[in-house]
C-alpha cells in the first residue's frame, strides 16, 4: 500500500475555498497535504482518517524564486502559527496552513483584507505568469498564421502547424477566459463587500471541465496522429520538449538553492533557460539535419516514384536512388519526388519535381499562388531581364505556366494543374521538346 | 489620505487601535480583542497582518520593538485622532437611534 500520492490542486489559484474544501476532504480520505512537489502537484501523505482544517491564504512577497521565505513572510507564518496553525507549504504566492482544532479562528477574517491580499498576490505573480502566457499564445499564433499567408505548402502539408495553430489558439481563449473571469470575480466580490458580503464564489468549474476534455481530446488526437506519422522531427520535437521541461525544472530548484535574492533569481532563472534551451534547440536542429544530410550521400532510396527518368529519357548505367517524401494532412498532400544518381556523380541527368492534391479550393489557390510568386522578388528588375510566369498551353491540364523572360521561354519549368492537383517541376538538365512533353504527359495520366 | 482610507473604521479595525493603546506585539492583539469582545470579534491572523501593514503605511500605528520575529506596536497621534473621530461618529449614531427609533420623536 503505498504512503504517499500526488495531486493537483486546479488552476484557479484564487478559489481558495475551493482548495481548502479539496483538501479537507483528503483528509477525511486519509491524506494529509505535505508539501509542494514539481512544479504544479502536491504531495500527500496517508493519515488516519481525520476532520483537518485547511486555511489557504496568500502572501505577494511569497515566491518560487525564493530559496527560504522573505523576513515578513516569515513573521506573517509566525503570525498565523501563533492563531494555532500550522504551515504547511506554499505555491508562488499561494500560502497553506493546517488544523487539527474544531473551530479555529480563521486566518483571514476580514473580507476586504482577504480580497486585497488576493489580488496583490494576484499581480506579484498569478496575472504576469498569464500575460506571458498570452503574448507567447499570440507570438505562436502570429508565427503559424504567417506560414498559412506566406508558405501555405508548408503550412497545409505538416499536421503539427495546424495542429499548433489549433492548440494555441484554444490555449490563448483559455488565457484570456482564466484572467476575464478572475476580474470578473474581484469586481463581483468587491461590490459584495461594499454592501456587507464577503468574496463571492469562483464559480466557472463546469466550463473548466468542458475545456479540458476538449483539450484532451484535441492533444490525444494530435499525438495519436503524432505516433501514427512516425516522423523523426516529430519524435525529437517531444523529446526536446521534454528534455526542456526537465532543464527549466532543474535550474528553478539550483536557483532556489542558491540563496540569491529574488530578482537575481529570476534573471539567472530566465538568462539559463533561455540560453539552454535555445542551444539545445539548435543542437536537435543540427543534428537532425546533419544526419539527414549525411543519409542523402550514403543511402540508396527505392521508393515508388510516378515519374522516373527512364520513363521518358535514356539513363547511364548508374545506381539511381528514387526517393519520395510525402507530407500528408487532410488539407493538403505534399510529395516531393526525387531521382538522382550516387554522390558525387554530377554528370548523369536527374529529376526533382512536387505534386500537390488537396479536395479544397482555398488550399489550392493558396499553394498556386505561393508558386507562381517565385519570382516576384524580380518585380524592380527591367522587364528584358525578369522572368515572369506566364499562362501555356498544355493539352490535359486545366491551366499551366511557365517561365518567360522578354516574352520568350526562358526555363523548363513549369506548374501545371489538373482537377485536385498542381505538378510543379523543373527540368534542370538539357531534354529534347519530346521528352518533356512526354514527361508532363506521363504526370498529367499519373494524378 | 489617510482619512480617507480610514474615514470610518471596521469593527476589527477599531478594536485594533483600541488595544494598540498599550505596546502590543500580534499574538497579543488577537489575544486581547478575543478578551475584550468575549470572543464576539476574532481577528484572524491574515487579516491582523494586512491591517497592521495598512496602519503603519500611514503611521496610524509605529512599530516600537523586535524581538527576534516578534514586532511591537503602538498607537500614533494620527491613530488616536482617528479613534477618536470614529468614537464620536458612533456616538452621534447611538444617540441619533435612542432619539429616533421606535417610540421616540416624530421625523
Amino acid at each position: 500500500m503505498r504512503n504517499t500520492k500526488l495531486a493537483y490542486l486546479g488552476d484557479t489559484i484564487y478559489d481558495y475555498e475551493g482548495i481548502q474544501r479539496k483538501l479537507e476532504r483528503e483528509a477525511l480520505k486519509g491524506w494529509k497535504l505535505l508539501k509542494k512537489q514539481g512544479k504544479s502537484t502536491m504531495k500527500f501523505e496517508r493519515i488516519n482518517p481525520s476532520p483537518l482544517k485547511y486555511a489557504v491564504t496568500y502572501f505577494h512577497e511569497a515566491s518560487e524564486f525564493n530559496s527560504e521565505p522573505t523576513e515578513n513572510q516569515a513573521v506573517f507564518i509566525e503570525m498565523c502559527e501563533a492563531s494555532g496553525w500550522e504551515y504547511v507549504c506554499s505555491a508562488g504566492q499561494m500560502l497553506i496552513f493546517c488544523s487539527d482544532k474544531e473551530n479555529p479562528t480563521p486566518i483571514e477574517t476580514g473580507e476586504q483584507q482577504k480580497l486585497n491580499s488576493i489580488h496583490k498576490s494576484m499581480k506579484a505573480g498569478y496575472l504576469p505568469s498569464y500575460y506571458l502566457l498570452v503574448a507567447m499564445s499570440l507570438m505562436f499564433i502570429g508565427m503559424k498564421v504567417y506560414d498559412m499567408l506566406h508558405r501555405p505548402i508548408y503550412f497545409y502539408s505538416e499536421l503539427t502547424n495546424i495542429m499548433s495553430l489549433v492548440v494555441f489558439t484554444l490555449l490563448l481563449f483559455w488565457e484570456i477566459y482564466y484572467i476575464a473571469r478572475y476580474f470578473v470575480w474581484k469586481n463581483k466580490s468587491q461590490k459584495s463587500i461594499d454592501v456587507g458580503g464577503g468574496c463571492v464564489p469562483t464559480g466557472g468549474k463546469a466550463i473548466q471541465k468542458v475545456f479540458y476534455t476538449f483539450m484532451a481530446i484535441v492533444i490525444v488526437f494530435y499525438a495519436c496522429s503524432t505516433f501514427l506519422r512516425s516522423s523523426q522531427t516529430i519524435f525529437l520535437s517531444i523529446a526536446l520538449f521534454v528534455v526542456m521541461f526537465g532543464i527549466s525544472f532543474l535550474i528553478l530548484r539550483l536557483v532556489k538553492k542558491s540563496r540569491l535574492p529574488k530578482i537575481a533569481s529570476i534573471a539567472v532563472y530566465a538568462v539559463t533557460s533561455f540560453v539552454l534551451i535555445m542551444a539545445l534547440t539548435f543542437g536537435g536542429i543540427m543534428l537532425y539535419l546533419q544526419s539527414d544530410f549525411n543519409n542523402q550521400g550514403e543511402q540508396r532510396y527505392l521508393d515508388t516514384l510516378p515519374l522516373t527518368l527512364e520513363n521518358f529519357t535514356q539513363i547511364p548505367n548508374v545506381e539511381y536512388s528514387y526517393k519520395a517524401d510525402i507530407d500528408k494532412t487532410s488539407l493538403l498532400e505534399y510529395g516531393k519526388y526525387r531521382q538522382y544518381p550516387p554522390y558525387g556523380d554530377y554528370d548523369s541527368p536527374k529529376i526533382d519535381y512536387e505534386i500537390f492534391t488537396s479536395e479544397h479550393d482555398f488550399v489550392r489557390h493558396a499553394v498556386l499562388s505561393d508558386l507562381l510568386s517565385s519570382y516576384d522578388n524580380e518585380k524592380d528588375v527591367e522587364f528584358e531581364y525578369r522572368s515572369i510566369w506566364t499562362e501555356i498551353e498544355i493539352q490535359g491540364a486545366d491551366i499551366a505556366y511557365q517561365v518567360y523572360r522578354n516574352n520568350q521561354p526562358r526555363l523548363d519549368k513549369y506548374i501545371i494543374c489538373k482537377n485536385d492537383s498542381i505538378i510543379s517541376i523543373f527540368f534542370v538538365d538539357d531534354f529534347s521538346e519530346s521528352e518533356i512533353e512526354n514527361a508532363i504527359n506521363i504526370l498529367l495520366e499519373e494524378i | 489620505m489617510a482619512r480617507e482610507k480610514f474615514g470610518t473604521l471596521t469593527e476589527q479595525m477599531f478594536y485594533v487601535l483600541l488595544v494598540l493603546q498599550e505596546e502590543c506585539y500580534g499574538a497579543d492583539i488577537m489575544d486581547k480583542v478575543a478578551f475584550i469582545t468575549n470572543d464576539r470579534v476574532k481577528i484572524g491572523a491574515g487579516t491582523l497582518y494586512s491591517l497592521l501593514e495598512s496602519f503603519l503605511s500611514v503611521k496610524m500605528i509605529e512599530e516600537t520593538r523586535v524581538e527576534g520575529r516578534k514586532r511591537c506596536y503602538k498607537i500614533t497621534e494620527i491613530g488616536k485622532t482617528a479613534m477618536q473621530k470614529e468614537a464620536n461618529r458612533l456616538e452621534i449614531l447611538s444617540g441619533h437611534f435612542a432619539k429616533y427609533w421606535k417610540g421616540g420623536e416624530k421625523l
